[in-house]
This record gives structure tokens, sequence and C-alpha cells, in this order.
């Protein structure tokens, strides 16, 4: 206990310790040309906020800089030499200091900037780039800058952001290695990348690189062999920022392949796209059959060179249609519980409505049995009375009238009796079949469904905060 | 619920309340038939004590129903003593005599049974008619002293 209590009080000044062992950055406003100032403010302030993101340097406060070049009489304007920038830099205290211009010519950009030291006045690193595109992707680019500038290679999402993923026409997409069944682990690599380079060609997508993913994967302490699962790919796919993961499976069954393959989205887990093929034919056809596959899965038609070449025969399954609320309905509407049971193997044998599903069935078939038991009890009474009844009719002797008069009555009054309890039961029955129906469809699979399906505390890429976060999920029901 | 159960309202017209007995009744207490045919009734004694001799009286509206036939019950007809019978009726006033008694004395029976059964033919077509046994009738015993009839029954015919 005293050990934690003087970890505790100690941790903050090790962070602060920390904080002050990173050298420290001062950013210059940059000169403008061709470009309108506040532009170029813009975009330097983009780079002064993505270099704390580093780790790397610790940013001289703006304010502070303007104060001490107003005490000292001096504008920033003007100073582009390293010797102007080293002597800012002292007064600020700073380390370094970065500074540049930020200039257009025709369509392009142009950024140059450099980092002095301080200490030694001379040019520590410098960066250059001519951008063609919107001053939007400028500012992605001021901020891959502010990790080149310091030495460090710009964390994933960022190039993805680079590469114009976020138009809306193209998705981030990483693929792992398909897994193999009766198929050797190379074969099912280079089928894999075979796969790969065909999403690329389709244009739809932008591709992590696997080298790429391979490093993300093992510095973060996964093992590809072993991460087969959808839990682990959409894990994977956290942590590389894609929108997008598609894993699956190459078998082989004496001379027929088989082909599944599944696209699901990172941060939800739900399935975006399935497809299921079996293959018979040459080798070398399966390969073509994998490239018409990434054609498929992401929407396009394949070109015609490449069905020209299909060998073999092909059997694509039809992608199995999405399990909704209303095939529940109809499926409890049938048996009772057996959309509940479809609930459930739609979220991976999710309990409760397991449970629901046998409560169901259960109660409804016991109700179905009791109700059996009255009417037969109805119809046996029924009979009795009709049987003494007649009897009574024919009958003489005043004994026996009376006695078969009773006989009668009491078999009547049983068989009213059932009749009215199978009345109550018949109604009751038909409630809870409607319930049954009702629950089916209110708590039938659907995309909700599947998130609330979801681990409590999961690992999912935002991408409004450019990083992957922890989710905490709570069901409310 | 939609099923219908068996209706056992039906009464036997020979079930009499004992304080009410005895009886003189119609078998059965309903006919139905269509024009020019028969309906036919047995005419029962019921819980009857001792009796030698019944005189059953019946009216029916000579306007719609004839008196086709009528034969001999077999109340009597469990002795070894020779009973008879005889009856008289009159269509013009739809007045019918039964007439059913031991001959001999110190003979008596008692119980329920048919006295006779009678055919009538229905002259036209009508929504009901009745039938009636009067207070005309007379149970006796063997010394022909009146016994008290307590019921008398009424039928009904229906003709289409």
């Amino acid at each position: 206990m005293n050990i934690a209590k003087y970890l505790r009080s100690i941790l903050p000044l090790a962070f602060v310790a920390l904080a002050f062992s990173q050298p420290s950055v001062a950013v210059l406003d940059f000169s403008a040309n061709g470009l309108p100032q506040y532009e170029v403010e813009t975009l330097v302030e983009r780079l002064r906020s993505e270099l704390p993101n580093t780790g790397a340097v610790r940013l001289v406060d703006r304010k502070m800089l303007e104060n001490i070049l107003k005490e000292q009489g001096l504008q920033q304007s003007g100073c582009t030499t390293a010797e102007c920038s080293a002597q800012i830099g002292e007064l600020l205290g700073a380390q370094f200091m970065i500074s540049g211009s930020i200039g257009k010519l025709g369509d392009s950009f142009t950024v140059d900037m450099k980092m002095v030291s301080v200490t030694t006045g001379g040019v520590e690193r410098a960066k250059n780039l001519t951008f063609d595109g919107t001053t939007g992707g400028l500012l992605v680019e001021m901020q891959i800058l502010a990790w080149e500038i310091v030495a460090l290679k710009p964390p994933q999402p960022l190039i993805l952001k680079r590469t114009g993923a976020e138009d809306g026409e193209k998705v981030t997409v990483a693929i792992m290695d398909f897994d193999p069944r009766g198929i050797s682990q190379l074969e099912a690599q280079t089928l894999t990348d075979r796969f790969a380079t065909e999403v690329d060609a389709t244009g739809k997508a932008i591709l992590v690189d696997r080298r790429q993913m391979m490093e993300v994967m093992e510095e973060q302490g996964y093992d590809e062999a072993g991460c087969t699962s959808e839990e682990c790919a959409a894990e994977v796919g956290a942590l590389l920022g894609v929108k997008f993961m598609i894993n699956g499976a190459i078998g082989k069954l004496g001379d027929t392949y088989t082909i599944d393959a599944k696209m699901f989205e990172v941060a939800t887990g739900a399935a975006a796209k399935t497809k299921n093929a079996t293959y018979n034919g040459p080798v070398d056809g399966l390969i073509t059959e994998i490239e018409i596959l990434a054609w498929e899965m992401m929407g396009v038609k394949p070109p015609r060179a490449l069905t020209n070449k299909r060998k073999g025969t092909i059997t694509q399954e039809a992608a199995p249609a999405p399990k909704t609320p209303l095939a529940a309905a109809v499926r409890s509407a049938i048996i009772p519980g057996w959309g509940q049971l479809y609930t459930s193997n739609a979220l991976d044998n999710e309990p409760l409505s397991r449970r629901k599903a046998l409560y169901f069935f259960a109660g409804e078939m016991g109700t179905g049995a009791i109700a059996y038991l009255l009417y037969s009890n109805m119809k046996s009474s029924d009979e009795d009375t009709k049987k003494y009844h007649q009897s009574y009719l024919l009958e003489s002797d005043p004994d026996q009238i009376n006695a078969l008069k009773t006989k009668s009555d009491d078999a009547s009054s049983s068989a009213e009796s059932s009749k009215d309890q199978l009345t109550i039961l018949a109604y009751l029955l038909g409630a809870a079949h409607l319930y049954n129906i009702v629950d089916a469809y209110m708590n039938g699979p659907n995309e909700d469904m599947a998130s609330r399906n979801h681990k409590k505390i999961d690992l999912v890429y935002n991408p409004e905060l450019n990083q992957p976060q922890l989710r905490f999920s709570i069901a409310l029901d | 619920m939609a099923c219908e159960l068996y209706d056992n309202s039906e009464l036997n017209p020979r079930d009499i309340d004992p304080a009410l007995s005895p009886g003189l009744v119609f078998d059965p207490v309903s006919n139905t038939t269509t024009v020019g045919a028969a309906a036919e009734f047995d005419v029962y004694v019921v819980s009857a004590d001792n009796i030698s001799g019944i005189h059953a009286q019946i009216t029916y509206d000579a306007n719609r129903l004839s008196v086709t036939n009528v034969t001999t019950g077999d109340f009597f007809s469990d002795s070894a003593q020779t009973n008879t019978s005889f009856f008289v009726y009159d269509d013009d006033n739809g007045v019918l005599d039964i007439n059913y008694f031991y001959l001999g004395n110190e003979i008596t029976k008692s119980g329920t049974g048919k006295i006779a059964t009678i055919l009538f033919n229905t002259k036209q077509s009508f929504d009901a008619t009745t039938l009636e046994i009067t207070d005309g009738s007379e149970l006796v015993d063997q010394d022909d002293v009146d016994i008290a009839i307590l019921t008398r029954g009424t039928a009904t015919v229906q003709s289409n």
C-alpha cells in the first residue's frame, strides 16, 4: 500500500520530467508566395497542432512566441535565414526552430520548411513538398510534414487520409491472408496476394500494404497465423485505421475448390458483403476466379478480359440473405420460438434469444397439450350426454328415467365446463402466440443487434479523431 | 367457441314429477309432417297405481286432422287376464275416445305403459295444431272407482 502511494505521488513528476526531456521547438510563421496570408497561417497552425502528437518534441506556445518577439521589437516576417531563426530561438529558450514558406504555382502548392538547431545555428532537417490538389488536401500534407520534420514515420491513418480515402468513393481496406484448408499456406498467401492486387485494380479501395499490415500486427503482438477470427481481424483493422477488413478461406476437397470471402465493417463488425463459391477445374483457373471474386467483392463488374479467361465451372452460392426481423416474425408465426432461435443464430448463439425460444416453444406446446386434453374430455362427455339422453327418451320405467336423466345432465355439465375452459385457453394461447410473433419482430436481427452483440469493451477506429479508441457499450435492455 | 354441444333439453313425456302422477301423455309431444301425410302418436299412462281400466278422451282440430287408425297398446297385455279395447272417434267434432280395460274383476296393473297408437292424417298445411287429453279422461280401479289423473299431456302437429 505505501509503495502504491509512493508511486502515485512520483508518477506525475515522472511525466513532467519526461516532457521536459523532449526538445523544445518553436514554429515561426511561414511566408506566403502566391497565397493569401490567412491561408498560410491556417496551414502553419495545422503543423503546430500536429507536432505535439508526434511525441517527439515540445512545442513552444504561440502566444509566448509573439509576446517575446513583441518585447524584443522583432518580427517573424522576413526571418527566413537559419541565423535569424536561431537568434529568435535563443530568446525563446527553444532548442529548435521551424520556419518556411508556402507558395502556389499554377495548380500546384509548394511547401518548404526547415528545422534549425538553435545551439548550432545549422539546419537540422529540411522538407520540401509539391502538392497537386485542394487546399484541404494540403492540410493533411502539413500534418504529415509535422511527423517527417521530426524524423518520424507518419501514422497509417494520416497516410490513408492523404490518398483521398475520405472522398466517399474509395474505401480503406485491409486483407488478411485467406485461411488455407487443404492447400498450403504459401498457396493461400499467393492467392490472397492476387486477390489484393485485383482489389486495388478495381479503383474502389485504398488498400493497406501487406508489409505495413504485418509490421503493425507484429508491433502489437498479433500472430498472423493465429488471427483468423473476425474479432481479431476487426482489432487489426482498428489499429490500421481502415474502414473494412476482408478475410476468408480457400479450401480443397478432391478436385473441388471452395472460396469463402467476407468483407466486414471494422467499426461495427457488421458484414458488408459475403461471397462463397465452389470451383471445379484446373488450378490456374482458380486464380482467375479469385481475381473475379475481388471485383465482385468491391461491387464492380469484372472486366471481360478476366471473365473470358475463366476455366472450369464455378458455382457461386448466393450470399446468404440478410437476417431480418420480419423473417424472424414469420418463423415465429409458423412455430413458436423459431423466430427467437433464428435471431439467436444470427447473433452467434446469443443466449437470451435462445432461452426465449425455449420458453415460447415449451409454453405454447404445453398449453396446446392441455387444450387438447380439454377438447378430448369435452367430446367424450358430449357423446355420453347424447347416449344417456337418447336412452332416457325411450325409457318408460320411472327409476330408469331418473337415473338416465341424471347421467345425461352430469355428462352435459362436464362437457360445458370443458368447453368453457377450452375457450379461455384458446384465447390465452392466441395471445401468447401473438406476443411470440411481436417479440420475434421487435427483437429480430438487425445492424443495431450486431453492434449490441459486440463485446462491452472493444477497440474501434474513430475517423473523427483519427485514432483508435476504446469503446464501452452498455445494453439498456 | 364454435363447436356445438349436444342439447339434452328434450324431455321424455313419461318423465313426470311423482307428485303429479298418474298421468296420461302423448309420445312424441311434437310431430311435423306434410299435407296428406300421417302423424303418429302413442298415448301412455304414466305411474298408474292399481288400475283396471282407462278411458282417454282426446280432442283435435277436425278441420286440420282426421283419425286414420287407432291400435291398442300393451299396458294391459302382460296378464293372463283378457283385456279389451274399443275406440270411438268423431271426425266432425274432433273427439277420440279410447277405452282400454281388463275384463273381469280383481285384476289391476300399476306402472307406465302404452295404451294406444293413433294415426292422424293432415288435411291441409298449417303452422301448428294441438292434441289434448281432456278432463273427461278416466282411470278406474277394480271397483270402477275413479283415480284422479294429475297430468294430462298435450301434443303439437305441424304440417308443411
